[in-house]
């Protein structure tokens, strides 16, 4: 029986099953199991229930998905292409664009070399440019996947359809199927956290963390830059600790009263999230002061206590991890870059855009290593799209969004290291191996979770759905 | 929360002043690209698609914004100055006035009790914290920051949440 089907049947009929029947089991105690977001373990702590048992043995915990808004240009940074330096300036095969449509590129562009240099790092020998000096030290521990393709070529449903396997609003992300099917690690933490950082919030908005048709308790927690890094996670002004101790004793007092009168399990939720929301308090600020972090792990992620950025973001997912948070999503908006103006110049943007991320992301990897973490945690470096090899027409060089062939990284968590995955035609163009789509991505994810991508679904408007609707394959030689 | 991605000066959010500020839930300006946070936790549907039955969920971020949201805490000020003003002249019959007011019964004696404690308690303990008690009631009345502690507290039973 579905979630869904027991919220169908009506409260009185729902207890009557759970504690009138003489075997005391049966559709009550599903129904608990799967209403009840959290119940208490033996020490009396909150704990927090997945609706889906393993499939297989799960490799990875958790995910920190770096989604990196706005479209890397694959071929400035991991696919190096020598065909782009002979023929730069010449206009690009017609056939291969015949019947294209971009977001801008009209009429025949011209092709567009990288202006960086690339050398070959590791035992895989993997090409990538100068602009990644930190992630050249960690090739050995990543799966490069040079093959990737998307359906959408705007970066709001682009964004969308990366984290939640559909272009349109309305489906659950990444991390709210997570949260839904093995709930939480952590006693005080949400189990999917989104963190912000770049020029500006994700074109996809809300819905690239949303809980979609699933209960919002799976919904991604968006942390805020400023104030509260949860919504009112602060008591009101002037209020101590201690006399919002004292008012939660009261309340849980009376609620377990009620409890006792009424026998309803959703008055047991309710005292065990206040209790949760207490631990929130504590244990958020806590866990947002990396200030504490010795001076070493600073100097690696290259982050500044206080500020908001991408490699601060970066630590805190370090930490959240450490705290049995499941899913987390940084979104660090800075990789358009049209060549609209001097800023948006690939020559200038792409340096500045490497320069946020690259330090942090392979110190995420390094950091989650020497700890032991990195084992059972995925990291995913993904884009929306790539960029076009060709130059599009602006004032300065710009390169177009490519939904045909991009690349992205995963490391730890059961991937193989030191891999590379797919290859494109000559001009970064065309996918020319082993194609990989979003789906096969989240299949792929969701198996290392130890969840069969098939057997997760969530009945909505009268059919299952799933994370990876009716596609995906396990991309298999990307396993460990 | 507004400024991106609605940049135009005319297109903020802004808490509106007055009479307004007291205005229903249901006047809140809907905009689908940036809901409103406190109704989001509470599962507002998104205005995406139809949808036939709100979710339901219990969740700790809503227990935060009925203890914290500034809404629902100037509330426990308001339901504190009416629990004075019109709930008798002993604190017994105030707590009655008050649980009354937001679970439509009578407390039964152990529960009334335990919120009478706790109400004696908290003046004793503004008494000699008077500062805290004007963050709380916006003056330095310990019997109406008590007041407004048992508000906050009672307006976040169970039972003032859910019909059962």
């Amino acid at each position: 029986m579905t979630q869904q089907e027991i919220l169908r049947l009506t409260r009185r009929h729902f207890f009557e099953e759970a504690f009138g029947k003489a075997a005391g089991i049966g559709i009550g105690s599903v129904a608990l199991a799967t209403l009840m977001p959290a119940r208490l373990d033996a020490q009396g702590l909150p704990q927090s229930l997945g609706s889906h048992a393993f499939d297989f043995a799960p490799k990875a915990k958790s995910i920190i998905y770096l989604q990196q808004n706005g479209g890397p240009p694959h071929i400035d940074m991991f696919d190096y292409k020598r065909e782009l330096e002979k023929r730069d300036q010449e206009p690009i095969p017609e056939s291969l664009i015949k019947g294209e449509r971009f977001a801008f590129i009209r009429g025949v562009p011209k092709i567009q070399k990288s202006p960086f240099t690339f050398k070959q790092y590791g035992k895989s020998g993997v090409w990538l440019s100068n602009l990644l000096p930190h992630t050249a030290k960690v090739v050995d521990d990543i799966a490069f996947v040079r093959s990737m393709h998307t359906t959408q070529f705007n970066h709001g449903p682009a964004q969308i359809f990366q984290m939640t396997g559909f272009q349109i609003p309305g489906r659950p992300a990444f991390g709210s199927w997570l949260s839904y099917g093995i709930g939480s690690e952590s006693k005080d933490l949400p189990a999917y956290v989104v963190m912000l950082s770049g020029d500006a919030n994700p074109c996809g908005g809300a819905a690239i963390w949303s809980s979609g048709f699933l209960p919002t308790v799976h919904q991604g927690v968006s942390l805020q830059k400023k104030g509260d890094p949860i919504k009112f996670l602060s008591n009101p002004e002037g209020m101590l600790p201690e006399t919002r101790r004292r008012a939660l004793d009261l309340i849980g007092k009376l609620n377990s009263q009620h409890l006792d009168e009424e026998g309803d399990p959703e008055i047991n939720t309710r005292i065990v999230q206040y209790e949760l929301a207490y631990k929130m308090q504590t244990s958020v600020p806590g866990l947002m002061d990396i200030a504490s972090e010795p001076e070493a792990i600073h100097r690696l992620y290259g982050t500044t206590p206080g500020q908001s950025s991408y490699a601060n973001n970066c630590l805190l997912a370090r930490r959240m991890v450490e705290r049995g948070v499941r899913f987390i999503q940084l979104t660090h908006r800075r990789w358009d870059m049209h060549g609209a103006t001097f800023d948006e110049d690939v020559v200038n943007k792409t340096p500045a855009a490497c320069r946020e991320t690259d330090q942090p992301s392979a110190a995420l990897i390094q950091d989650l290593k020497q700890r032991g973490l990195l084992d059972s945690t995925l990291v995913i470096w993904a884009g929306e799209f790539g960029r076009t090899p060709m130059r599009q027409e602006s004032p300065y060089l710009g390169r177009d969004h490519h939904t045909k062939a991009y690349t992205i990284w995963m490391a730890g968590g059961g991937i193989k290291s030191g891999t590379i995955y797919g290859s494109t035609d000559d001009f970064g163009y065309n996918i020319a191996e082993n194609p990989v789509s979003v789906h096969d991505i989240n299949a792929t994810a969701l198996h290392l979770l130890g969840i069969d991508h098939t057997k997760l679904t969530y009945k909505s408007a009268g059919r299952n759905f799933r994370l990876t609707d009716v596609e995906g394959e396990v991309i298999k030689p990307l396993l460990a | 929360m507004w400024d991106i991605p609605f940049r135009a000066a005319d297109d903020r959010w802004v808490t509106s002043q007055g009479e307004d500020r007291y205005r229903r839930g249901l006047y809140i300006f809907i905009r689908r690209t940036v809901r409103y946070p406190s109704l989001t936790v509470f599962d507002a549907p998104s205005r995406e698609t139809t949808n036939g039955r709100r979710n339901r969920s219990n969740t700790p971020l809503q227990a935060l914004t009925t203890l914290n949201d500034p809404a629902f805490f100037e509330a426990a000020r308001a339901m504190a100055a009416r629990i004075q003003r019109e709930g008798g002249g002993d604190s017994a019959e105030r707590v009655v006035y008050g649980f009354r007011l937001v679970t439509s019964r009578r407390p039964s004696d152990k529960e009334a009790a335990a919120i009478l404690d706790t109400y004696e308690s908290e003046r004793k303990y503004f008494n000699g914290n008077a500062k805290e008690a004007e963050a709380i009631c916006g003056k330095q009345d310990p019997e109406l920051a008590a007041w407004t502690m048992v508000s906050n507290t009672l307006l976040n039973l169970d039972e003032a949440l859910t019909k059962e």
